[in-house]
């Protein structure tokens, strides 16, 4: 930690803690508006059908029920560029949207949906991605010609997303091993703390809309797109408590606005958590067909990469997952001349897919290094050795996943000097003592009866995306301020970080800072939440903000103090002249003497950030290293993980203690992902069968490593672009730990595991005891 | 003469007779406080079938909101304070039905003599659920079969054997966490970890109905779709004989994660010894079928011998000589075999 900063590096209490643990801060299903009306929706018992008739007319004459939707009475409007309709004739999935009522309360809501009849052709459908690719298949969207998604630029027309640098062909015939295998990662759902929600009312033409999402300029966007009405009168406010990547109710919010104009009331959706299972987008499976070429000496020839995921009926982030795979992990993450990629997402008859912790890099890397595992054992080497040799580092050339969308080159700069790999492997294997743990190559490091532990190592990276965002900060007479930030809390610490790193440019105290975040009416809009960027660009358009009030503050002292600004700084409220002592100006003072003082902060487009040496257009990643042991017991298949060593760089740790928490995030996500969650589809209806809490099982707390048992790194090396250096991480955390368990599991058991669960059963499967 | 209809048939719509029968029907759930066991019982005979007790409602309250079950009368005997009384008396421990699992799980006279069933109650779900959860409540919940479960709330139920359907959709469907014994028409297992615990002490269910009371051991309260309970009849009391001296007493329970988990498998045993001897045994599985499963043929293999390595083998191999695991819980069997052999030898 470094002693020239104040408030930034600080473990400061967050902003938001105080009202969190007193139940006085305000979620979205918290509003209350007088004459408000409830929505509830009728769902879609079969996976794919046509509606042939429907009848709301005895519905519509129960008392108390103010409007029903349906497809017959919505525009026929895409929320975003999705195959869906807001409401469809044709349901895509279990759980679709049929009709949409609102009532004066939820129970009569509900009631109404019993009073709708429906008469459904079934239609054919397909649940699996290999399936669906199989030439007979049906297809679930006809109108899109084929069940491999093909909506974007960067595709081959057949759907498929390929990055091919190199020669492969020769990088497999240089090797000296050639390994070959096929890997699977499971879906994995959200479970945001609070399931989604909604409010809107309309004052006159213009609509106020609360929405739980992270991403408000799209939703903001999208509301007045589909409503048919200019932004300027459409004010998005956002609460969020946590979003783990699916908080956008694209189809819900601009449903909620319909109802509420047609009732002239204030109307509220809110999912069960049920329905946030059944209708909230999921993560993305994959199938990787991993074929990886080495020499003896550890060098890789060649990588080639092939993967199948399962699309679902939708998305809002269409191939958007597969592309970062394709420019980060399975290109980037390890160093080979020859490397390809080919991927595609195929459209079935279940829940949506969307952006979720990670985004493709979780996915990609459990395939790849689960690879790298193997690449290693068959050269004998040490696996953190391999990494140490094999890593991406400083100065590598970068892709970028926009432009593979787009079908542009996507190689797009170089990675810059803020991350190093390396030293994450070294930090992660030095505090798990990997040094005297490992005893080799499917050598469990103890055997205690049926007992085994074992011990393995993974790293990984995703990006922490730097763009344009803006921010506004705003000084009060008394000497605070208030920044306004278009980022979202959700629960990750943004709003503390936005805080920390204001109050530190003006000289203020961590106290005298507070944010506002993103209220279109008040704020400028960010893109949002996503991708890291809470740090990276939030924060950083923050500081730029800062730093131009304190530029203003100081010339307004300047000249009542007959001195240049450059003489001047801030510290402790006080403005101070340097060597002269005796001359000093209370910030207050310069506030009510420059009556209003506001600094605008927009980041510079994030292709003027370069590198100092070598003058390249610098792209925005975080890396880790991740070391697992596990115990395994071989006679019921029971896995424990027992410890954790997670190195992770974060640029620069604004609140070590926030940078720590989302380690552990990481750390639970990955554990849970693998070894106990599962999106259980039934194989013949294409219905979740465990959409609540007690079937779709989350780590506890007694599942996961205590907390002493985890050792956490922070390597502070400076970004380019962020705040006092500062780049989000937070995704990242999560990347390396499944795999790191994955090779542990190896180590302990000496069987692979390639599949996508580490659950007992698999576990029992591959020890043959099945 | 011509007699003049009173109403013109044309002009009641479809939709308005369907809503009339609608409003005819009774919105809210009566919910009556029993003061005594009489009442509660005249209560639900008043009331035969459409009422359902509730007590710590922790089972029945999630299958009303995802409108599994729907009662039209609840009975709440949570007012019936000496229900919930623990104590022994000359040489048996009585257990009020009311009692709560927590109770159960710090009561020093169990946690003393009757450890196998604290060992039990401690496995059970999660902190809030044990302080809610009443013993007679954990014996008589339902089946967890997320066919069974399935909300019908969002449109996707199954109407299931069990609810009066031609098929169990676990047979062709996911069967992960079905039986491997005993299947019959419904493959759903009998969820309760108490069960078990409290077969495995020979316990004994008083229960409380029109015609006053019965006393029933609970190895014999179960049947293949739930237990022998009319509807007009609870269970008041719950009596475990003290065990002998030289009693062994384990509890096994395998789970996916540490807590808020139903057992994928789970062993309770009381293995007595007399110099050396095993002179009595009661192996009880739970999670692998339909009722808690006594494994029989396992208790006669060891009664009479010395244990050793080789007599608990004998004793796995017969606990799961009936299993025939279903498509996908192939699993459950090397987990109950290890859960057996170590109730035994440990």
């Amino acid at each position: 930690m470094d002693d020239k900063f104040a408030v930034v590096g600080k473990r400061l209490p967050r902003v938001d803690a105080v009202a969190k643990v007193r139940g006085e801060a305000t979620f979205v299903p918290d509003i209350q508006l007088p004459g408000m009306l409830y929505v509830r929706f009728l769902r879609s018992p079969h996976s794919h059908a046509r509606i042939l008739k429907i009848n709301t007319k005895t519905a519509q004459k129960l008392p108390g029920v103010r409007a029903i939707l349906t497809h017959k009475n919505v525009p026929k409007i895409h929320p975003r560029n999705k195959l869906e309709y807001l409401l469809c004739e044709t349901m895509h999935y279990a759980g679709d949207e049929v009709a949409a009522v609102a009532a004066e309360t939820k129970e009569i809501a509900e009631e109404a949906l019993k009073l709708i009849k429906v008469e459904y052709e079934v239609l054919p459908a397909v649940y699996d991605a290999e399936e669906a690719m199989k030439p007979d298949a049906p297809l679930v969207h006809p109108e899109h010609g084929s069940n491999l998604y093909h909506g974007v630029a960067g595709c081959t027309p057949d759907g498929w997303l390929v990055v091919d640098i190199g020669d492969v062909a020769k990088g497999f015939t240089e090797a000296d091993f050639i390994i070959e295998n096929t890997y699977e990662t499971p879906m994995q759902y959200t479970c945001s703390p609070m399931p989604r929600a909604v409010v809107c009312q309309w004052t006159g033409n213009k609509l106020t809309c609360w929405a739980d999402t992270q991403t408000p300029q799209r939703v903001w966007y999208d509301l007045a797109r589909c409503l048919g009405i200019p932004q300027s009168d459409v004010r998005l406010i956002c609460r969020c408590v946590g979003s783990y990547g699916a908080k956008e109710p694209d189809k819900a919010a601009v449903l909620t606005a319909l109802l509420a104009r047609r009732t002239g009331r204030p109307v509220k959706t809110e999912f069960s958590r049920e329905e946030d299972f059944i209708v909230t987008h999921r993560r993305l499976d994959y199938k990787t067909q991993g074929k990886m070429g080495v020499k003896k000496n550890g060098t890789i020839t060649a990588v080639y990469n092939r993967v199948i995921s399962n699309f679902g009926n939708d998305s809002l982030v269409p191939l958007g997952v597969l592309a970062t795979s394709a420019t980060k992990t399975f290109i980037m993450l390890y160093r080979s001349q020859n490397v390809k990629f080919e991927g595609c997402s195929v459209l079935t008859n279940t829940t949506q897919h969307s952006a979720m912790l990670g985004f493709g890099d979780p996915e990609a890397n459990l395939c790849m290094e689960r690879l790298i595992d193997e690449a290693a054992e068959r050269v004998g080497m040490d696996p953190v050795e391999f990494r140490l040799k094999n890593c991406v580092r400083y100065g590598d050339k970068a892709y970028n996943r926009e432009r593979l969308l787009l079908g542009q080159d996507p190689h797009w700069g170089i990675v810059g000097s803020d991350i190093d790999m390396q030293e994450c492997i070294r930090r992660a294997a030095e505090t798990a003592d990997w040094k005297n743990k490992w005893k080799g190559w499917a050598t469990p490091m103890e055997v205690n009866g049926s007992r085994r532990r074992g011990i393995g190592v993974s790293i990984g990276m995703h990006h922490c995306l730097y763009i344009e965002y803006s921010a506004v900060v705003r000084m009060n007479q008394d000497g605070t301020a208030n920044v306004l930030s278009g980022a979202v809390e959700i629960g990750q610490g943004c709003a503390t970080a936005i805080v920390q790193v204001v109050a530190e440019t003006l000289g203020l105290r961590y106290e005298d800072v507070s944010a506002t975040m993103a209220d279109t009416a008040a704020t400028p809009v960010g893109f949002g939440n996503v991708g890291s960027m809470g740090t990276s660009s939030a924060v950083t358009a923050a500081k730029y903000a800062a730093d131009d009030a304190r530029q203003k503050l100081l010339e307004i002292a300047a000249r009542e103090l007959g001195v240049k600004t450059a003489d001047l700084d801030i510290k402790d409220r006080m403005i101070l002249v340097t060597g002269q002592p005796e001359k000093r100006m209370p910030v207050a003072t310069a506030c009510t003497k420059g009556f209003q003082v506001i600094g605008v902060g927009l980041n510079p487009h994030p292709d003027t950030i370069k590198d100092e040496k070598t003058g390249e257009i610098l792209q925005h990643y975080a890396v880790a290293a991740v070391v697992a042991e596990v115990e395994v017991d071989t006679d019921t298949g029971a896995l424990s993980v027992l410890r954790m060593s997670s190195a992770n760089d974060c640029g620069r740790a604004i609140n070590p203690t926030n940078v720590e928490n989302q380690i552990d995030l990481g750390i639970t996500l990955g554990n849970g992902w693998i070894r106990s969650e599962n999106f259980v589809i039934d194989r013949s209806t294409g219905v979740m069968l465990n959409p609540n809490l007690l079937d779709y099982k989350l780590m506890t707390i007694l599942d996961v490593p205590k907390q002493d048992d985890v050792k956490k790194s922070i390597l502070e090396l400076p970004s380019a672009w962020g705040a006092y250096g500062a780049k989000g991480f937070s995704e990242t955390a999560m990347v390396a730990v499944a795999p790191a368990i994955a090779n542990a599991v190896y180590n302990a058991i000496g069987v692979r595991i390639r599949g996508a669960h580490f659950t007992p059963e698999r576990i029992l499967e591959a020890l043959g005891k099945l | 003469m011509k007699r003049l209809p009173l109403v013109e048939q044309e002009t009641i719509s479809e939709d308005l007779i369907l809503l009339s029968k609608y409003w005819d029907k009774q919105k809210h759930v009566e919910h009556h406080n029993a003061g005594t066991v009489e009442e509660a019982i005249s209560l639900l005979n008043w009331n035969a079938g459409e009422a359902q007790v509730i007590a710590g409602g922790v089972d029945l309250v999630h299958l009303m909101k995802t409108a599994v079950r729907r009662p039209r009368v609840l009975v709440n005997i949570k007012k019936i304070s000496s229900l919930a009384a623990i104590k022994e008396e000359a040489d048996e421990l009585k257990i009020g039905a009311l009692a709560t699992i927590h109770d159960i799980e710090v009561s020093p006279i169990i946690k003393g003599k009757y450890r196998l069933l604290a060992e039990a109650a401690h496995s059970i779900a999660a902190a809030q659920v044990r302080n809610m959860a009443t013993v007679g409540g954990n014996l008589c919940q339902h089946v967890r079969c997320w066919y069974y479960r399935r909300s019908q709330v969002t449109g996707q139920s199954f109407f299931c054997y069990r609810k009066g359907g031609e098929q169990c959709y676990a047979i062709a469907g996911n069967n992960t966490y079905h039986a491997i014994i005993d299947g019959g028409e419904c493959h759903a297992v009998c969820p309760s970890d108490m069960a078990p615990a409290l077969i495995a002490l020979a316990a004994r269910v008083k229960i409380a109905g029109p015609d006053g009371y019965r006393l029933l051991p609970l190895d014999e309260f179960y049947t293949n779709l739930g237990n022998v309970l009319r509807s007009d009849e609870i269970i008041t009391e719950i009596q475990i004989p003290s065990p002998k001296p030289g009693t062994k007493q384990r509890f096994r329970k395998f789970r996916l994660r540490k807590a808020i988990d139903f057992a994928i498998s789970s062993v309770a045993a009381t293995i007595t010894t007399e110099a050396d001897r095993v002179s009595d045994a009661r192996i009880v599985l739970g999670g692998i079928a339909p009722t808690p499963y006594r494994a029989i043929c396992a208790e006669a293999s060891i009664k009479g011998k010395v244990i050793t390595e080789s007599v608990a083998e004998a004793a796995v191999t017969a606990a799961v000589g009936e299993a025939v695991p279903m498509s996908m819980n192939a699993y459950k069997l090397p987990i109950t075999e290890a859960l057996v052999r170590r109730a035994i030898l440990e």
